[in-house]
């Protein structure tokens, strides 16, 4: 069966780590630490938007990223609902908030603000909710902390026609107390936004398999991580068409 | 495009330990459901879930691992070159209570994808897979993107294996937002008072046409089109008007290129929460022409089986387009207002082609998936 060679147009990417969170044009450095950020919605957010407040710290963490993303491309909060589509990658999901929440059956008070929290695709609705958007959205819960698989699926959506813009990333909580033997977990979270279209991008990525992607046509990508690298080293160009 | 055919399927609920015992019970309208001795109910709102006879929460294997034994073993062997996606909402959640949450090191089978590499691993499949969650609709969309890959081309087969379990730590919660019935649930009756929890497993083997030939295999059904939309109003209820849920209908009857004329049943969500049942009256009544199409709801036998949901009723869906018999609603005594149109309570003859199987969740998610019997 011959393989189709998927492409879509990198437009714009977001991110918070321990480091720093942002997007290209819109940095916040962090003195060097080992925990992530408390994010505030003023950071990330134009407006008050009181349920990122009430958000699980894993869920403030997606959101933002996303937040960053949808900025960096130009995509902004309308009345008009749009069909974008979400797909997160993850390792640790939501097992923070688990252990918060069993805490709260053991004390024989299950919360249901923080249960509300305990399925990780949350955040996902949230960001529907806040930007309209009604494509499809899920969480591929991966082994190898690479977050390609989100990123074929991605890519998928876009070939078939479902969505033309789709943010995919990755999102991760700090958690050490797992065992998950010979994977490294990155915490933090970074999502990519991917467009069928565009008039401006940070290049093309493509993919033939779920094993081989590659960026600008002949870059091979081996992790999200790696391709954000890519990206912050090439200035945004202009659309010429294309590439295949 | 590569049609996509359903080949196999392995199905375990509280009704029984095949996917014969689950139609069978359905259409003679019996009840899984029972009184759960697995934790002590007395502090929630209900004492019923559906549970599996066999599983055993005294063992140190999480209960999610001893239901995906059963799963394999009433599978079968898989060829090794099958890609795998699971679908869980909590997978191996149970693995918290038995941990100690203040310890250093949790087990990783705490972890979701730690399923999808316990069924590949047992299945010696090439793959390690993925999970895919996405709330109650999870199982949904998991085979909707199984199929969108085999059509594509990308893959010629998945394995989709769905399952969720029935935890103190789930309970509590669903019992903390007031979301469960303290009685079995009553799908689209005006008494409701919302969900009973169930637990359950599923697994479905997809193939493109040239596989399904070479592997000697009858197709069981035809998936002829899926849809995923989100609502984008709330994260814990659906939108009144079921926009997301019409979305993905729409989507769906789009890919099968067909309209929901052609649809004559609908294995609906129908979890009994008031506001879930409302949402898909509207939906349907609105979509489809109710003096045609019949509708039923299996969670008032089973439970919902979360993650698990959308698998089992593909499942059972194939079942139904080949006896030509649309299992009743159990439960479902006084109708709400319309779901006397649309909802039978009893065993009615299938006609018509298609069935339309459809589910929602937490997030506003909502996915649909059309099946044809081949």
């Amino acid at each position: 069966m011959n393989k189709r060679i998927m492409e879509a147009f990198i437009t714009g990417f977001g991110w918070v780590s321990k480091e720093s969170m942002g997007h290209t044009g819109c940095i916040q450095h962090f003195p060097p630490n080992t925990i992530l950020p408390g994010i505030k919605g003023k950071d990330i957010l134009d407006r008050p938007h009181k349920p990122f407040g009430r958000m699980d710290a894993f869920s403030k963490l997606g959101f933002a990223a996303i937040a960053f993303a949808m900025k960096d491309a130009g995509i902004k909060k309308e009345e008009e609902k749009k069909n974008v589509s979400m797909i997160v990658s993850t390792v640790t999901g939501c097992l923070e908030t688990d252990i918060t929440f069993q805490e709260t059956i053991s004390k024989k008070l299950p919360s249901p603000a923080i249960f509300a929290y305990t399925l990780a695709s949350c955040f996902l609705g949230e960001a529907c909710i806040y930007f309209g958007l009604i494509g499809e959205s899920f969480v591929i819960d991966e082994a190898k902390t690479n977050g390609l698989e989100g990123l074929f699926m991605a890519l998928e959506i876009i070939e078939s026609g479902v969505s033309d813009v789709v943010l995919c990333g990755v999102c991760n909580s700090d958690i050490e107390t797992i065992n998950t033997n010979s994977h490294t977990i990155k915490p933090g979270s970074l999502f990519f936004v991917i467009e069928k279209k565009c008039l401006h991008s940070y290049g093309t990525i493509q993919s033939t398999s779920l094993e081989n992607f590659y960026y600008q046509n002949n870059v091979r990508i081996t992790d999200l991580y790696e391709l954000a690298q890519k990206c912050s080293n090439r200035e945004i160009q202009p659309f010429k068409g294309p590439s295949i | 495009m590569n049609p996509v055919y359903i080949t196999k399927t392995a199905v375990i609920t509280p009704m029984g330990p095949d996917l014969e015992s689950l139609y069978t019970g359905l259409i003679n309208k019996k009840s899984g459901i029972s009184k759960i001795t697995r934790f002590d109910t007395s502090r929630y709102t209900s004492p019923f879930a559906g549970l599996i006879a066999g599983l055993d929460h005294t063992k140190r294997l999480s209960l999610i691992f001893q239901l995906s034994d059963m799963m394999i073993e009433q599978l079968g062997p898989i060829e090794n070159d099958t890609f795998l996606i699971s679908a869980s909402t909590k997978a191996g959640i149970d693995m918290l209570e038995k941990n100690n949450i203040k310890s250093k090191m949790l087990s990783k089978d705490l972890l979701l994808s730690s399923l999808t590499g316990y069924i590949a691993l047992k299945l010696r499949l090439k793959n390690k897979g993925i999970n895919i969650n996405s709330a109650c609709a999870s199982s949904t969309i998991a085979v909707a993107k199984a199929a969108s890959l085999i059509q594509m081309g990308v893959v010629d087969s998945v394995l989709v294996c769905c399952m969720d379990i029935v935890s103190e730590f789930v309970f509590s919660g669903f019992s903390a937002l007031g979301a469960m019935s303290d009685e079995p649930a009553r799908p689209f009756d005006k008494n409701r008072k919302g969900l009973t929890l169930g637990e359950g497993a599923a697994a479905i083997l997809l193939m493109n046409k040239e596989k399904a030939k070479a592997s000697d295999i009858a197709p069981l059904a035809e998936i002829t089109g899926w849809g995923i939309a989100n609502d984008a109003t709330h994260l814990t209820a659906p939108d009144k008007n079921g926009s997301g849920l019409k979305l993905a209908i729409e989507k769906a009857c789009k890919k099968a290129k067909i309209s929901t004329d052609d649809i004559y049943a609908v294995n609906s969500h129908g979890t009994g929460t008031k506001y879930n049942d409302s949402m898909e009256i509207n939906v349907i009544l609105s979509m489809f022409n109710p003096n045609k199409v019949i509708a039923n709801s299996i969670k008032g036998s089973i439970g919902h089986t979360l993650g698990a949901a959308g698998g089992i009723e593909i499942a059972l869906c194939t079942k139904i387009l080949q006896e030509k018999m649309m299992p009743g609603t159990f439960g479902f005594l006084d109708p709400e207002k319309g779901a006397e149109q649309i909802i039978c309570p009893d065993a009615r003859p299938l006609t018509g082609d298609y069935i339309l199987t459809i589910n929602s969740g937490f997030g506003g998610t909502n996915a649909a998936i059309i099946l044809k019997k081949p």
